[in-house]
């Protein structure tokens, strides 16, 4: 705290010192994505320059040596063509150029203009909210240099003074972000990759193993509905449908691929998915897609997959139905199965096969039989035999996760005579909901069962649920993460809800958005009440914080205490110009209103004209002011 | 209302122009423009509405600054004609805030101050000159600041309300080498005092020769009293020259007088000018009102 009173006492550093202040914040984002021999650079050529070693050609030469080599692994002719190869150049030698002016100790106009430069560079490299904020906020700090460069003030004041420029500025900004015509083009990702991307949990085919899993929070995807209205059975999201048992593995052939058509949709449901970087094709929807987004394909079997590898965030908004009856014709290997090896599992549902049930009914008994295993979920199954899965798993072990669930059960589906198929993909948990916002993670990743009747088509089975702990893999994941930390979880749920606002209606805002609004504002008088009322309302936001930080504290404190004075005479009409001094000002008015302040006047004086603030005299007068006040009053 | 209305009078007050700065910030917000445009990129359009946004509150912030500040003479030297004089303002903060990075010029001052407190005042001295004698206005002040951003300077133009009086130039032969060698001059000198250094032009009979003829110096008599019966007597009519000549060698002698509190009367205009009953300033003024 101490240290902190001091620093905002500061006065204005030199103008080399703000500078460097500057280049340093403006480096920074470069670091992020420099290479290493580039970053071995920067380290030499800051202790060239902190210990002032003259030696400007040897860094010269290293710095070109250094430069090469990060680029030697990019460096052919195609790769100029690659805007982030041209951008990561032209950044590297501004640094490089930069780090040479700095060793001559000259400042000169390159050099200035360089954090500028800087940081147009940085913006081709980062769009996330991390960025912005880091971009408004080096903003704030390039204006309150320049302003102290030419302001004799401490940093306190400074602070509050570029706040207050800023605040004041905030309503036209916000105005012109919103009303600022904005094309439709895309965003172009210059061929920026990600460098980094989540294994989504999900890989499309699903093996069945003993191997213990564990799950991770990591997000997949965000979606945004229309309204909060939908239950937590509804937030299967589909990933693929795969038919073919090979020994313990579920394959999708696409070859084999049922071509499914729905019939009888309804409870239609339009949203907005975020799908995070996951290196492959797939995307995410309800059960079950109606439409696909540009650049996506809907399979045969209801199931979507970008025509690229999702290497960056990608939003969708999709269309899927809720409630809906899928048919197909082929189903052919949608009952294969090996009863052999199975065999035990085969008896065992021998009761259901020999009772004269519709396929409805047997599956109805499948289920019941599931759940009279008192089978345990676990994410560490024990004592599975993969020779005999099914019968081991359903008549020995006992336990497993989903994987083991959905197998198990479209294996005995298939033994029963019932067409089943495993759908993997994502099973959302309204806990994870925030009004309409739904946080998929990597952890949600889940296997059930369709199983397909002839008049109802496939029908959606979760076999999980037969689990005695009755607790989905998300679940036992967040169980144990909120007993570790359940204040933490809540916290960054509730971070992760405003980015997602943020990145929505800041970073993704386009032209589609505007004319959403400009279409609500012209047709809604509701909506546009409310649109106005807000940019009163930050306008009044913006007035507040503005007045607030006026309100400074005061500098003189002699001159505060006598301002008592000053207002409380201007009652009675008596005021002091500005170049009148304190003692003509006070003669004045002791003749004017026969109040004695000669003691005033002395203390006043003596105060002023006194080095340091004499304690016991100020108290004096003000004890003085109070008396005269009281005479005011009675005066008055 | 009427606070809008004291506001528009501020805004009228406070005129602006572009500095070079303005075109930097002007190739900035174009740069960052391409950018965000073709791309949309909305970090870039939001820095690029920030800049803008805080360029435009830095021009109100910058007329506020300016606006209340005030002028007002404190004191002046005497002005002659076609000789720079020195006058004092005081610089008046007249607002809650201080003010920041001031620039006051005058047509042959420039004068700066990095900041006034609010409600306080600072003083500066401005130098003029004028090229003709009689009554005459003090130049206005034209206010400047470059605060808080420079990519505009704003400024205002005061105008201090001030007539002064310009006395003649006082040019021409110096009193003492004129009358050095008029008895008229000296009246009876009585109980020696001591001595002064010499003055050029002084008659000789004051020479104190001891003091020559012991250190070399030229030194003055001084004594108790003089007879002041023979007061000098100068006359317009008297003079030889041109009109601004004759006007010149009178505010001369008057300021040599009033140097040397020598006693004097004069006579211009058909008045006659004692030095005993008018102030020097009466007598300069009426020489330069000729």
């Amino acid at each position: 705290m101490k240290y902190l009173q001091l620093l905002l006492h500061t006065k204005a550093p030199s103008n080399e010192r703000l500078l460097d202040i500057a280049l340093v914040l403006s480096i920074i984002p470069h670091l992020f994505v420099a290479k290493f021999m580039m970053l071995l650079y920067i380290a030499i050529a800051l202790f060239f320059i902190l210990k002032d070693i003259q030696r400007q050609s040897l860094l010269m030469v290293l710095g070109l040596i250094l430069i090469s080599l990060s680029f030697f692994s990019s460096y052919n002719f195609s790769d100029f063509s690659r805007m982030q190869f041209f951008v990561s150049l032209v950044s590297s030698l501004l640094i490089f150029a930069v780090t040479l002016q700095k060793l001559t100790k000259v400042t000169n106009v390159y050099l200035k203009i360089s954090p500028v430069l800087l940081m147009i560079l940085s913006f081709f490299f980062f769009n996330s909210i991390f960025m912005l904020f880091y971009s408004i906020t080096t903003l704030f700090i390039f204006t309150l240099f320049y302003i102290w460069s030419r302001m004799d003030a401490t940093l306190g004041e400074i602070l509050k003074f570029t706040a207050k420029l800023f605040l004041l500025s905030l309503p036209s900004v916000t105005l012109m972000f919103l009303l600022f015509p904005r094309i439709s083009i895309e965003k172009a990702d210059y061929g920026f990759r990600a460098d980094k991307y989540v294994e989504s949990g999900y890989d499309g085919t699903m093996k069945v193993s003993s191997d213990s899993i564990s799950l991770s929070n990591k997000i997949i995807m965000e979606a945004l509905f229309n309204d909060a209205n939908i239950s937590n059975s509804q937030l299967y999201f589909r990933g693929s449908t795969l038919s073919e048992q090979k020994g313990l593995e579920w394959v999708k052939n696409p070859a084999l691929r049922s071509k499914d058509r729905v019939a009888n949709a309804k409870e239609i449901k339009e949203y907005e998915v975020t799908i995070y970087p996951h290196a492959k094709n797939w995307i995410y929807a309800l059960d079950i897609p109606l439409s696909e987004p540009k650049r996506t394909k809907r399979h045969r079997d209801y199931t979507l997959s970008s025509d690229k590898p999702l290497y960056e965030k990608k939003k969708y908004l999709l269309k899927s139905a809720l409630s809906y009856k899928l048919y197909t014709d082929n189903l052919s290997t949608m009952l294969k199965v090996d009863k052999e090896t199975n065999d035990k599992t085969y008896d065992a549902l021998r009761y259901v096969r020999e009772q004269k049930l519709s396929p409805k009914e047997k599956a109805n008994e499948l289920v019941k039989f599931f759940q009279k295993q008192n089978l345990s979920y676990s994410l560490k199954p024990t004592g599975t035999n993969l020779d005999d899965f099914t019968d081991s798993f359903l008549l020995d072990s006992k336990n497993g996760y989903c994987v083991h669930f959905a197998s198990a059960f479209a294996s005995s589906a298939r033994m029963l005579g019932i067409p089943s198929r495993i759908v993997t993909g994502f099973k959302g948990d309204k806990k994870n909901m925030i009004n309409n916002y739904l946080l998929v993670k990597s952890s949600d990743a889940h296997a059930w069962v369709e199983l397909y009747f002839d008049d109802e088509g496939w029908v959606r089975f979760d076999p999980t649920t037969t689990a005695t702990t009755n607790e989905t893999p998300a679940q036992t994941q967040e169980r144990l993460s909120k007993e570790a930390n359940p204040y933490f979880t809540k916290v960054n749920h509730y971070f992760l809800y405003s980015k997602y606002i943020i990145n929505r209606w800041i970073l993704d805002y386009d032209r589609v958005k505007q004319m959403q609004i400009l279409k609500e504002l012209l047709s809604d008088t509701l909506y546009l009440l409310k649109f106005v009322f807000s940019f009163l309302a930050l306008i009044a936001l913006s007035a507040v914080l503005f007045f607030l930080l006026k309100s400074s504290r005061c500098q003189d404190k002699l001159m505060c205490e006598m301002q008592k004075l000053l207002k409380a005479l201007q009652k009675h009409q008596i005021s002091k110009s500005p170049h009148e001094s304190m003692h003509d000002f006070l003669t004045k008015t002791q003749r004017e209103l026969e109040i004695n302040l000669e003691e005033t006047s002395r203390l006043y004086h003596e105060l002023k004209y006194k080095k340091e603030l004499d304690g016991m005299a100020f108290d004096a007068l003000r004890e003085e002011i109070q008396r005269v006040k009281r005479e005011l009053k009675q005066k008055s | 209302m009427k606070s809008l209305r004291t506001y528009i009078s501020i805004l009228k007050s406070v005129k602006n122009r572009p500095t070079k700065q303005f075109f930097y910030l002007i190739l900035i917000i174009v740069s960052l423009f391409l950018q965000a445009y073709m791309h949309n990129y909305n970090i870039v359009y939001i820095m690029m509405f920030f800049l803008v946004g805080v360029a435009g509150a830095s021009s109100l912030y910058g007329i506020a600054n300016i606006a209340s500040v005030k002028i007002k003479l404190l004191s002046h030297e005497r002005f002659f004609a076609s000789t720079p004089s020195f006058y004092t303002l005081s610089i008046i903060n007249d607002s809650s805030n201080a003010v920041y990075d001031i620039t006051l010029k005058s047509p042959e001052t420039k004068n700066h101050l990095k900041s006034i407190n609010a409600q306080q005042s600072e003083t500066l001295k401005f130098t003029s000159s004028f090229s003709k004698r009689g009554s005459a206005k003090l130049p206005n002040i034209m206010l400047s600041s470059l605060f808080p951003l420079p990519h505009e300077i704003k400024y205002k133009e005061i105008d201090i309300e001030e007539s002064v009086f310009v006395y003649a130039n006082p040019k021409g032969a110096s009193l003492f080498s004129v009358y050095n060698k008029d008895d008229s001059l000296n009246g009876e000198m009585h109980e020696f005092d001591g001595i002064r250094d010499f003055i050029q032009g002084e008659n000789v009979s004051y020479i104190h020769w001891a003091s020559l003829a012991k250190d070399e110096k030229l030194k003055s008599k001084t004594f108790l009293y003089e007879d002041e019966k023979k007061t000098l007597h100068f006359s317009y009519e008297n003079l030889g020259g041109e009109s601004e000549e004759r006007l010149s060698q009178l505010t001369l002698w008057v300021l040599e007088c009033e140097k040397h509190h020598l006693d004097f009367t004069l006579e211009i205009n058909a008045k006659r000018l004692d030095s005993k009953e008018q102030t020097i300033d009466e007598i300069l003024t009426t020489i330069a009102s000729h």
